[in-house]
C-alpha cells in the first residue's frame, strides 16, 4: 500500500485512483476518473544534481547497457546514448536512471537568457493613504525583485500612462486615453516600439543608445531603481475632479490592454509578469464594469443571472481577448484589488485564470492582507532566487492503455493534438500540453485522463502504465529548465478489490471539486450539485458494502468513509453556493481552489476547527455546532479566514480581565495558543487569509457558524424550549440540511433503486 | 530731393517691364513725389495738437502727432477715405473714391495723449439702442426731458433707464453731460457685465477633440488670458538653432535677462497671465509645471487622432511661480532633442491640444515652427510644381489652405476665443496658405524667418516676441460696425472670422492690427446732417476683464464732388485698395488684379478730371492734391510681394498677404513706400538731441537709383527690413565712422546691429534707428549690402519703387500709363473698366 504523501512528497502527484481498470468499460464503471493532482514546481531538497538534458531518459525506461540503446515507452522508438554516457554500466548509472529519482529537473543549454520582467499597473484613484500605502509596497518590492530584473511602470486613473524609465532628463510618460480602445498596433506605433519609426542613422552619428524599443519602458532594477522610486514617490492621485455623486474614472481596461499590448510588443514568448493593483471598477473605456455615476450600483449574482447587468458581457470578453493574448505570449497578469467593494474582478478574472497570475482581494491596500502577501510573491529560495517559474509548458505523455482528457487549472492549451489526446474532454482538453505562464512551487493542476484499452483484452501479469510530465520553465535566474516526473502504476483486473484500497479519497475529492467548479463557471449551480449527488451516489454504490434496500447495512470503508463529508461540505462551500458572496468574491475563491494543492484544497473544502480548553491539550472537533462551548476557544481555518472563536464564558473572563490576574496563567496562556497556532498557520499561506477574533454571539462569529455542520438549528429545538442539554452546542439558523441528514439520504439512495 | 547728377544707373539684375509704345516726355523731377505731402504735413502738425471735431482734414496717417479727442474718435483709431462722406450714391460713383474706413481700435496713443476713459456701467451694461444696438456716443441726443435718447444711427428712441437718468440743461445737454466720457469722447472702454460674457459655443455633431468634462454651458468667465507656447523640435528646427533662439528669447521675455553688454532688462510677460508649455514632433509633449515638483514632467500623447489634454494640474501655471521649472525646461528642450531623428510634425494635433486646453478660458497659442506639418490631421503633403500655377486659372489655389481641417480648426479657434500667433523660422516650403489660416483667422500674427539663422534673426525674434507681449493685446473679440441710416457696411477686410455678415469673430486682437471696412449708400444722406460710424469691439483684456470698446466717428456730408476731392484721405484709399487687391488673391489672377489697380486709380483721377477739372486740355495730366501720391502707391502695390509678377514663393507671398490685410495705416504705407535716408550727407544737428531734449529727423528721399550717389550710404526700411546700402566709392571715413571699419571689402555683410561708436555719424543713425524703435515697438531684420557685391542688394533695389522693378514699370512708365488711360477715356467719353478688354464680363 502506498502512501499518498510519501508520493506526493516526492513527486508533488496525488492520484485519485493509485491502482487502474484496466479497460475503458471498467474506468467509467469508477465513477471518479483516474486523475492527478500534479505540483511540477513541488519544492524538494533532494533534487538531484541538474543535468544537460539530452532526452527524456527516465526510471521506467528499458535499457541496454551493452548495446547502449535505450527504449523509450511512450513512442517504443530505440535510441542511443548520448557521447556523455558512454561509461554507463549498471553499478554506475546517472541519477535519472535511478529509481529513487523520478522527479528530475534538468538546466537547459539555451544561450539567450532572460530575466524575469515585473509590470506594475498601478491604479492612482486612490485616496491619499490607500495611495501612500501602495507607493511604499512597490517601492520595498524593488529591493526584492532580482537587480537583473527587467520592471516597468504604468499608472492609470482617467488615463494611462507609460513611463518612460530609460530617459533620465526628466520624468516622462506616454499618456493613453481612458475611454479608447486601442488596437495593439497602435499602442506598439504610440509607444514608437515598431521599426519603421526608427529612422535611419545618418551616417557617422551613432545610433543614440537605447532610446529605441523596450528599453525604454522596461529596465534592469539595477540601472532604474533611483529613477523608479523617484516617479513612484511623486506619485499624486488622479488629479481630476470626482464629483459626489460620481466615481472616479477609471480606466483599468486601457491600461491593461496596454501593458499586455506594451510585452507582447517587446517581449514575446518571454515570462513576464503584469501585476494590476486596482483601487476600484473599472468606470471607463473598454472593459469598464460599471459606469462612473454613483447612481448605478454594481452588478450582484442576481443581476448577472438575470442577465441585466449593462456592461458585464462585454467587459468579460475584452478581458478574455486581453488574456489570451497574454497567454500566448508567455505572461502572466495578477490581479490585487485593494477596495473595500468590488473591482469587477469577476469581468477580469480571465487574466489571471488563463495566465496562473495571482489574485489578492483586500479591503485596501493599507492593509497587512495586501502587504504581505504581495511581498510574499518575492519569496526566494535557499540559493536566492525567487520562487516563481515563467512561461511554462506542462506537456503529458502517457503509455498506450491511457489518454489525456485534460487539465483543469490555470491554464490555456498550448493545442499540442499528439497521440495521448483523448476523446473525452474534461476541463481544457483536446491537447495534451498546456501553457502556464507562471509556476510557483503551490501551483498545482489537476490532469484527466482515461483508460482506453477496450474490454475484454487479456491483461498481462504485472502491466503498468506510465504518466510522464515534463514541464518546461524559464527558471527566475533566466535559465530554461526542464522538470521531468514519471510515475508509473499497475493495471488491475475489473473487481479486483486493490482498485478499490488503492482510492486516495483527499485527492478524489479534491479532483471532482476541481470538476464541480469548472462545471459551475459554465453551467448552472444547481445541475452541478445535482451532478455532484449523482456522482457521490453512484461511487458508494459501488464501492460500499450493503444489501440492496436496507440503508442501514450501508458501511463504507476507511479509504471511502470521509468522502461523503467532503462532499457535503463542497455543496455548501462558496465555491458553490454564491449566495451571500459578491461576484468577485466567487471569482477569487475559486481561482485559488484551483492552483492549491490537495490539503490546502481540502482545508477550503472543509475548514478545520481545533478547540482549545483547560487541561486538555488543543485538539481536531468536528467542524460542527456541536463543537461551539461556552468554555472553549475555537480556531477555524478555511484558509482565506483564520478566526479565534470565544466560547461565552471564556469571553466573558477575558473582559473581565482575569488572564492580566495573578493566578490566572493557565487562562492567560489558553487565550494566546490559539494566538500563536494561527501565526503559524500564516507562515505560507498565500494569500494571506482575513484573520478574525470573535465572540460566542458576536457578529463576526457568522464566519464560524456558516461553515459548521448545523447538527444543532433552531428547528431542532423541542417544542418546550431549549433542547440544549450540555454539550448540545450552538443552534445555527439555517434552513440547510445537516451531515446526518445527508448521510441518510445518501445511504437510501445509494442501497435503493438506480438513480438515474 | 531732387535727381542727382551723378546718380547710379538702375541695376540691370532688377528686371521690370518697360512701358510699351511711345512716351511723353516728362521731367523726373517734376512728378509728383509721396514725400513731399509726407514732409509737409509733418512740418504742419509736429508739436500740434489736433482737434477731433468733424470738419477739418486730420494729419497724415505718417505722422507724428497730439490729438484730443472731442466726440470724434482720433485719426489713430479711425481714418476715412473721405472726411466729407458723398450724399449719394451716384456722386460717390462719380467720384470714384472708394468708400472706405479702417479701424484699428487698440492702436498705440502718444504719451501726451489722455488714456481712453474707461466707463462702469454695472449691472445693466452700457445704455444701447432698442433698435439697432448700437452703444451711447457723444452724437447721441436726448429727448422727452431727458428720459428718450435718440440713436445718431438708426434714428430710434430709447428709454433711459431709472439710474441713467439725468436731468436736462437748457441746451438739452444732460446735467451730468462732463462728467460721462461716453458722452464727450469718440473712443470709450465700456466695463460690461456678466451677459457680454462669451456665451458658449455651439454644440458640435464631431468634436475635435476629446474632453473629459462636458463641453461649457455657461458663459465663459473673463480671466486674465492664458498663453500656450508650442514648440516643434523636429530636427529642422533643431539643426537651424530656432528652437534654441525661441527657448532662449521666451526665457528673457519671461524672467527678463541680461544682454551681451550686460544691460539688464525687464520681464514683459503680462502679470497674472499663465502659460503652458507644448514640445511636438511626430508626437505632443506635454509638461506637469506644478511648482511642487522638481522637475517639470514629460507626458507624451501619441494618438494623433483623438486629442486630448492629459494634464490637469500643472498645465496652466503661473510662470513666476514656477520659474525654476520653466528657465530649465526651456535650457534643457533644444539638448533633449539634440540627436533627434524626427522630422515630420503633427501640427494640426498640436493646434487641436492648445485649443482643448484652452477652450474653457480662452487666450493665445503662440507656436514655434519649422517644418511643414505632413502628419497627423491636416496632413499636407510636400509642395510640387509651384511655378507651373503662375499665370494660370489655378494661381489662386497658392492663396487657399489646401486642406480645409485647417479652416476648420482656425474657425473653432476663433469660436472658443483662442489666438494663434506662429513663428515660423524654417529652411523649405512651409505652406503658408495652408497654415497660415490659423492666423489669420483667429487674428493672431505671423513671424517669418525664412532660412532662420540665430545670428541674425535672434534679435528680430526677441524684438518680436518682446512686442508680442508687451503691445495691447485683447482677446475673446467680437467686433460690429454699425454705420448711420443711408451708408451700410459692404464688405470686411482684415484678419477675422467672419462669423455672420455683421459680426467678426477674433481670437486676439491687437495694437498693431486694424479692420477696414468698405462702405456703400443704402440712401441719400442729408447733407445738413452728419453721417456716423461707431465700431465696437467686444473683449477681454490680458489681465481678464470683460470690456466693449467703441470709436464713433461723426463725418460732415457733402454734396459736390470738389468737397468730397479736398477731404479725401488718400492714405486710407490706398489702404484700402492695397487690401481689396489682396483680398481678391484668392478669386482671381494676379495679372487681372494688377490692371484692376491700374483702372482704379486711373478711374479716381478720371472722377476728378471730369467733376473738378473739365475744362482742362485733355493731354494735361490732372491729378487732385489728396491724390498726388496715389499713382506711385498704386504701382507700390502690384510691386508688392503677394501681387508682384515674377517668381516670388508661395509662401512669401501668404505671408506678406496676411500681413497687409491686418496692418495699420501708417505700416502700409511705410511698408509700400519704404523710408529712404541718405546718411552720408546727413545735416550736423539732424537726428541729435537739441538743447530742450528734441530730435529733429532727416527728410526721406524718393526711392529711385536715380536720386543715389555711388558714394553714399543710404538706409531704407519697410518696416519688415531695413537695409544698409554702400555704395562700391564710399569714403573710407564714412564706414569707419558708422561700422567701424576702414574698408567695405572688410564690411562683414552679415552683421546684425551697429557697432555703437562714439562717432557723430553713428550716433545719429542708431537715433533714427531708436526712434523707429520707438515708433512700431520692434526692430525690423537689419541687412548690410554692398553695391555690386552683396546678393542681398536685390532685394534693396526692389524696395526702390520708383524705379523700373518687380516686374512692373518704373514711376514714370506708369504715370504715362494712367495718364494714357485717362486720356482715352476723357477723349472716347467712356469710362476706363468698361473699356475694350471685357475681361471682367461673364460671358
Amino acid at each position: 500500500m502506498l502512501n499518498f504523501e510519501d508520493v506526493e512528497e516526492r513527486d508533488g502527484v496525488r492520484l485519485s485512483w493509485n491502482v487502474w481498470p484496466s479497460s475503458r468499460i471498467d474506468a467509467t464503471r469508477t465513477v471518479v476518473p483516474i486523475s492527478a493532482l500534479y505540483t511540477p514546481l513541488k519544492q524538494r531538497e533532494d533534487l538531484p544534481p541538474r543535468p544537460i538534458r539530452t532526452r527524456h531518459l527516465q526510471t521506467a525506461v528499458q535499457i541496454d547497457i551493452r548495446g547502449k540503446l535505450w527504449i523509450c515507452p511512450f513512442c517504443l522508438s530505440r535510441n542511443a546514448f548520448p557521447p556523455h554516457y558512454k561509461d554507463i554500466s549498471n553499478t554506475n548509472l546517472p541519477a535519472e536512471l535511478l529509481p529513487k529519482y523520478t522527479t528530475i529537473e534538468y538546466t537547459l543549454s539555451r544561450p539567450a537568457q532572460v530575466p524575469p520582467i515585473f509590470l506594475f499597473v498601478v491604479d492612482t484613484c486612490l485616496d491619499e493613504e490607500d495611495l501612500k500605502a501602495l507607493r511604499d509596497a512597490l517601492v520595498v518590492s524593488l529591493s526584492l525583485i532580482p537587480p537583473y530584473a527587467l520592471v516597468g511602470l504604468i499608472t492609470f486613473g482617467t488615463m494611462t500612462q507609460v513611463h518612460e524609465l530609460g530617459y533620465a532628463e526628466c520624468s516622462k510618460s506616454y499618456v493613453f486615453r481612458g475611454g479608447k480602445e486601442y488596437a495593439p498596433k497602435q499602442i506598439q506605433d504610440m509607444l514608437g516600439l515598431s521599426a519603421t519609426t526608427r529612422a535611419a542613422p545618418r551616417p557617422g552619428q551613432p545610433m543614440p543608445q537605447q532610446t529605441f524599443g523596450a528599453a525604454r519602458f522596461l529596465l534592469p532594477v539595477q540601472q532604474c531603481e533611483f529613477q523608479l522610486t523617484g516617479i513612484l514617490e511623486a506619485l499624486a492621485r488622479d488629479p481630476w475632479p470626482v464629483a459626489n455623486d460620481k466615481r472616479a474614472l477609471r480606466c483599468t481596461g486601457v491600461a491593461l490592454s496596454v501593458a499586455v499590448g506594451l510585452l507582447e510588443t517587446t517581449f514575446p514568448n518571454t515570462g513576464a509578469r503584469i501585476m494590476l493593483f486596482a483601487g476600484g471598477p473599472a468606470t471607463e473605456g473598454p472593459g469598464m464594469v460599471v459606469s462612473n455615476e454613483l447612481k448605478e450600483p454594481i452588478r450582484s449574482h442576481h443581476d448577472i443571472e438575470r442577465d441585466s447587468v449593462k456592461h458585464f458581457k462585454r467587459a468579460a470578453k475584452f478581458y478574455e481577448g486581453l488574456a489570451k493574448r497574454a497567454s500566448n505570449n508567455g505572461h502572466a497578469v495578477d490581479l490585487f484589488a485593494g477596495c473595500l467593494d468590488q473591482v469587477g474582478l469577476l469581468e477580469m478574472k480571465s487574466l489571471p485564470n488563463s495566465t496562473n497570475g495571482v489574485i489578492v482581494l483586500s479591503d485596501s491596500f493599507a492593509t497587512s492582507i495586501f502587504k504581505q502577501s504581495f511581498l510574499r510573491i518575492f519569496n526566494k529560495d535557499d540559493q536566492d532566487f525567487l520562487q516563481m517559474g515563467f512561461n511554462a509548458t506542462l506537456d503529458v505523455q502517457t503509455t498506450k492503455e491511457l489518454k489525456v482528457s485534460g487539465l483543469i487549472g490555470h491554464a490555456i492549451s498550448a493545442g499540442k493534438k499528439s497521440a495521448c489526446v483523448g476523446e473525452t474532454e474534461i476541463g481544457i482538453g483536446q491537447t495534451s500540453a498546456w501553457k502556464m505562464n507562471s509556476i510557483t512551487p503551490r501551483t498545482s493542476a489537476a490532469v484527466y485522463f482515461e483508460v482506453v484499452t477496450p474490454a475484454g483484452q487479456a491483461l498481462q501479469p504485472g502491466s503498468r502504465g506510465l504518466i510522464q510530465f515534463v514541464t518546461h520553465y524559464q527558471h527566475s535566474s533566466g535559465q530554461q529548465r526542464l522538470r521531468v516526473t514519471t510515475i508509473a502504476r499497475n493495471f488491475a483486473e475489473a473487481g479486483s478489490p486493490n482498485i478499490a484500497s488503492s482510492f486516495d479519497q483527499e485527492a478524489a475529492a479534491v479532483l471532482m471539486a476541481r470538476i464541480a467548479v469548472f462545471k459551475a463557471e459554465i453551467d448552472d449551480s444547481p445541475d452541478v450539485l445535482r451532478w455532484l449527488d449523482r456522482m457521490l451516489i453512484r461511487l458508494c454504490q459501488k464501492f460500499a458494502d450493503y444489501r440492496k434496500e436496507d440503508p442501514a447495512s450501508f458501511r463504507l470503508t476507511d479509504n471511502f468513509s470521509i468522502y461523503p463529508q467532503f462532499m457535503f461540505h463542497l455543496r455548501r462551500s462558496q465555491f458553490l453556493q454564491v449566495f451571500n458572496n459578491s461576484p468577485d468574491e466567487t471569482a477569487f475563491y475559486r481561482h485559488i481552489l484551483n492552483e492549491e494543492d490537495v490539503n490546502n484544497s481540502l482545508i477550503m473544502i472543509q475548514p478545520t476547527l481545533m478547540s482549545y480548553t483547560f487541561d486538555v491539550p488543543p485538539q481536531p472537533v468536528l467542524l460542527d455546532s456541536v463543537s461551539i462551548k461556552p468554555d472553549v476557544i475555537l480556531l477555524l481555518d478555511t484558509f482565506f479566514h483564520i478566526l479565534i472563536f470565544h466560547g461565552e464564558t471564556v469571553a466573558q473572563w477575558r473582559k473581565a480581565g482575569y488572564q492580566e490576574q495573578e493566578g490566572y496563567e493557565n487562562f492567560k496562556e489558553l487565550l494566546e495558543t490559539p494566538v500563536a497556532d494561527a501565526q503559524d498557520l500564516l507562515v505560507d499561506r498565500f494569500p494571506i487569509p482575513r484573520y478574525i477574533v470573535c465572540d460566542q454571539g458576536g457578529s463576526q462569529a457568522r464566519f464560524l457558524l456558516s461553515k459548521l455542520n448545523p447538527s444543532t438549528t433552531h428547528m431542532s429545538a423541542t417544542m418546550y424550549g431549549s433542547a440544549q442539554g450540555a454539550g448540545a452546542g450552538q443552534a445555527i439558523f439555517t434552513d440547510d440540511v445537516s451531515l446526518q441528514v445527508f448521510m441518510e439520504h445518501l445511504k437510501r439512495l445509494a442501497v435503493g433503486a438506480q438513480t438515474n | 530731393m531732387y535727381a542727382q547728377p551723378r546718380h547710379i544707373p538702375q541695376p540691370p539684375h532688377s528686371a521690370g517691364e518697360p512701358y510699351k509704345g511711345l512716351r511723353a516726355r516728362i521731367d523726373p523731377s517734376q512728378i509728383p513725389s509721396p514725400l513731399d505731402a509726407i514732409e509737409a504735413d509733418r512740418e504742419q502738425w509736429e508739436g500740434k495738437t489736433y482737434l477731433t471735431m468733424p470738419g477739418n482734414n486730420p494729419p497724415l496717417s505718417t505722422t507724428d502727432f497730439v490729438a484730443i479727442d472731442q466726440g470724434n474718435s482720433t485719426p489713430k483709431f479711425v481714418r476715412v477715405s473721405t472726411w466729407n462722406i458723398p450724399n449719394s450714391s451716384h456722386l460717390a460713383r462719380e467720384c470714384e473714391i472708394p468708400l472706405s474706413a479702417v479701424f484699428q481700435p487698440f492702436a498705440d496713443q502718444d504719451s501726451r495723449e489722455e488714456a481712453i476713459p474707461l466707463v462702469e456701467c454695472g449691472e445693466t451694461g452700457p445704455a444701447r439702442c432698442a433698435e439697432c444696438r448700437g452703444y451711447i456716443n457723444p452724437w447721441c441726443t436726448w429727448v422727452a426731458g431727458g428720459n428718450k435718447w435718440k440713436c445718431n444711427l438708426c434714428g430710434c428712441e430709447t428709454e433711459v433707464s431709472q439710474d441713467y437718468f439725468s436731468n436736462l440743461d437748457a441746451n438739452l445737454m444732460r446735467l451730468d453731460h462732463y462728467q460721462r466720457p461716453e458722452l464727450n469722447k469718440g473712443t470709450v472702454d465700456f466695463a460690461v457685465p456678466k451677459e457680454y460674457w462669451a456665451p458658449p459655443p455651439p454644440p458640435k455633431l464631431a468634436p475635435s477633440y476629446f474632453s473629459l468634462e462636458p463641453p461649457r454651458s455657461t458663459p465663459r468667465e473673463p480671466q486674465a488670458m492664458n498663453y500656450v507656447f508650442a514648440f516643434d523640435v523636429s530636427s529642422e528646427a533643431m539643426h537651424s538653432g530656432f528652437l534654441s533662439s525661441c527657448c532662449a528669447s521666451l526665457r528673457d521675455m519671461l524672467f527678463g535677462g541680461t544682454t551681451e553688454d550686460g544691460l539688464a532688462f525687464e520681464p514683459c510677460f503680462p502679470q497674472g497671465s499663465q502659460i503652458a508649455i507644448l514640445s511636438f514632433d511626430t508626437t505632443l509633449h506635454f509638461y506637469n509645471l506644478s511648482s511642487n515638483l522638481r522637475q517639470a514632467s514629460m507626458i507624451i500623447l501619441s494618438d494623433l487622432e483623438e486629442i486630448f489634454v492629459p494634464l490637469k494640474e500643472g498645465l496652466f501655471v503661473n510662470p513666476m511661480e514656477s520659474r525654476g521649472l520653466i528657465e530649465d525646461l526651456l535650457e534643457a528642450l533644444p539638448l533633449r532633442h539634440e540627436d533627434t531623428l524626427i522630422r515630420e510634425v503633427a501640427l494640426g494635433s498640436t493646434i487641436l491640444s492648445g485649443l482643448a486646453a484652452l477652450a474653457d478660458s480662452g487666450g493665445q497659442i503662440v507656436l514655434f515652427l519649422s517644418t511643414m506639418p505632413t502628419v497627423g490631421p491636416g496632413a499636407l503633403e510636400p509642395l510640387g510644381g509651384e511655378s507651373d500655377v503662375y499665370g494660370t486659372d489655378k494661381e489662386k489655389t497658392l492663396f487657399l489652405p489646401r486642406n480645409q481641417f485647417w479652416r476648420q480648426v482656425a474657425e473653432e479657434c476663433t469660436e472658443d476665443g483662442i489666438g494663434i500667433s506662429m513663428f515660423l523660422g524654417m529652411n523649405k516650403a512651409i505652406d503658408v496658405g495652408s497654415i497660415g489660416i490659423l492666423t489669420s483667422t483667429t487674428g493672431g500674427e505671423l513671424f517669418f524667418y525664412p532660412r532662420f539663422d540665430p545670428s541674425r534673426d535672434g534679435i528680430v525674434l526677441d524684438s518680436q516676441l518682446r512686442r508680442l507681449f508687451s503691445r495691447t493685446t485683447v482677446y475673446d473679440c467680437l467686433i460690429r460696425i454699425r454705420c448711420s441710416n443711408g451708408l451700410r457696411v459692404s464688405r470686411h477686410y482684415g484678419n477675422f472670422h467672419e462669423r455672420s455678415v455683421t459680426d467678426l469673430e477674433l481670437g486676439i486682437m491687437d495694437s498693431d492690427k486694424a479692420i477696414s471696412v468698405s462702405l456703400e449708400h443704402s440712401g441719400t444722406l442729408d447733407e445738413r446732417q452728419y453721417a456716423f460710424l461707431q465700431s465696437a469691439v467686444l473683449y477681454t483684456t490680458t489681465s481678464g476683464q470683460r470690456r466693449v470698446r467703441t470709436c464713433n466717428i461723426a463725418l460732415q456730408v457733402a454734396s459736390l464732388a470738389g468737397t468730397v476731392f479736398r477731404y479725401a484721405d488718400m492714405d486710407t484709399v490706398v489702404c484700402h485698395l492695397a487690401r481689396d487687391s489682396i483680398y481678391n488673391l484668392s478669386f482671381r489672377r494676379m495679372s487681372h488684379i494688377r490692371e484692376e489697380l491700374t483702372e482704379k486709380c486711373s478711374s479716381l483721377l478720371l472722377g476728378y478730371r471730369r467733376n473738378c477739372a473739365a475744362s482742362t486740355a485733355p493731354s494735361q495730366l490732372i491729378i487732385p492734391e489728396a491724390f498726388r501720391a496715389l499713382p506711385v502707391y498704386a504701382l507700390a502695390i502690384s510691386k508688392t510681394k503677394p501681387l508682384k509678377g515674377r517668381n516670388v514663393s508661395a509662401d512669401v507671398r501668404n505671408y506678406y498677404a496676411q500681413k497687409l490685410l491686418s496692418m495699420g495705416v501708417r505700416s502700409t504705407l511705410q511698408h509700400l513706400y519704404p523710408r529712404l535716408l541718405a546718411l552720408h550727407d546727413l545735416d550736423e544737428t539732424i537726428a541729435l538731441p537739441n538743447p530742450a531734449g528734441d530730435i529733429s529727423l532727416p527728410s526721406l528721399m524718393r526711392t529711385s537709383h536715380m536720386y543715389m550717389e555711388a558714394h553714399g550710404i543710404y538706409l531704407i526700411d519697410n518696416e519688415e527690413c531695413t537695409i544698409f546700402w554702400i555704395g562700391s566709392s564710399v569714403s573710407p571715413q564714412l564706414l569707419s565712422d558708422l561700422f567701424g571699419v576702414d574698408d567695405i571689402v572688410n564690411l562683414s555683410p552679415s552683421a546684425v546691429q551697429l557697432p555703437p561708436l562714439q562717432t557723430r555719424l553713428s550716433a545719429q543713425v542708431r537715433n533714427i534707428l531708436a526712434h523707429r524703435y520707438v515708433q512700431r515697438g520692434r526692430v525690423p531684420k537689419m541687412l548690410i549690402t554692398r553695391q555690386n557685391m552683396d546678393g542681398m542688394e536685390i532685394e534693396f533695389s526692389d524696395m526702390l519703387i520708383e524705379d523700373q522693378n518687380n516686374a512692373a514699370m518704373s514711376y514714370l512708365d506708369y504715370l504715362c500709363l494712367v495718364h494714357k488711360q485717362i486720356n482715352v477715356a476723357l477723349t472716347s467719353g467712356g469710362s476706363i473698366s468698361g473699356g475694350p478688354s471685357l475681361r471682367g464680363a461673364p460671358w
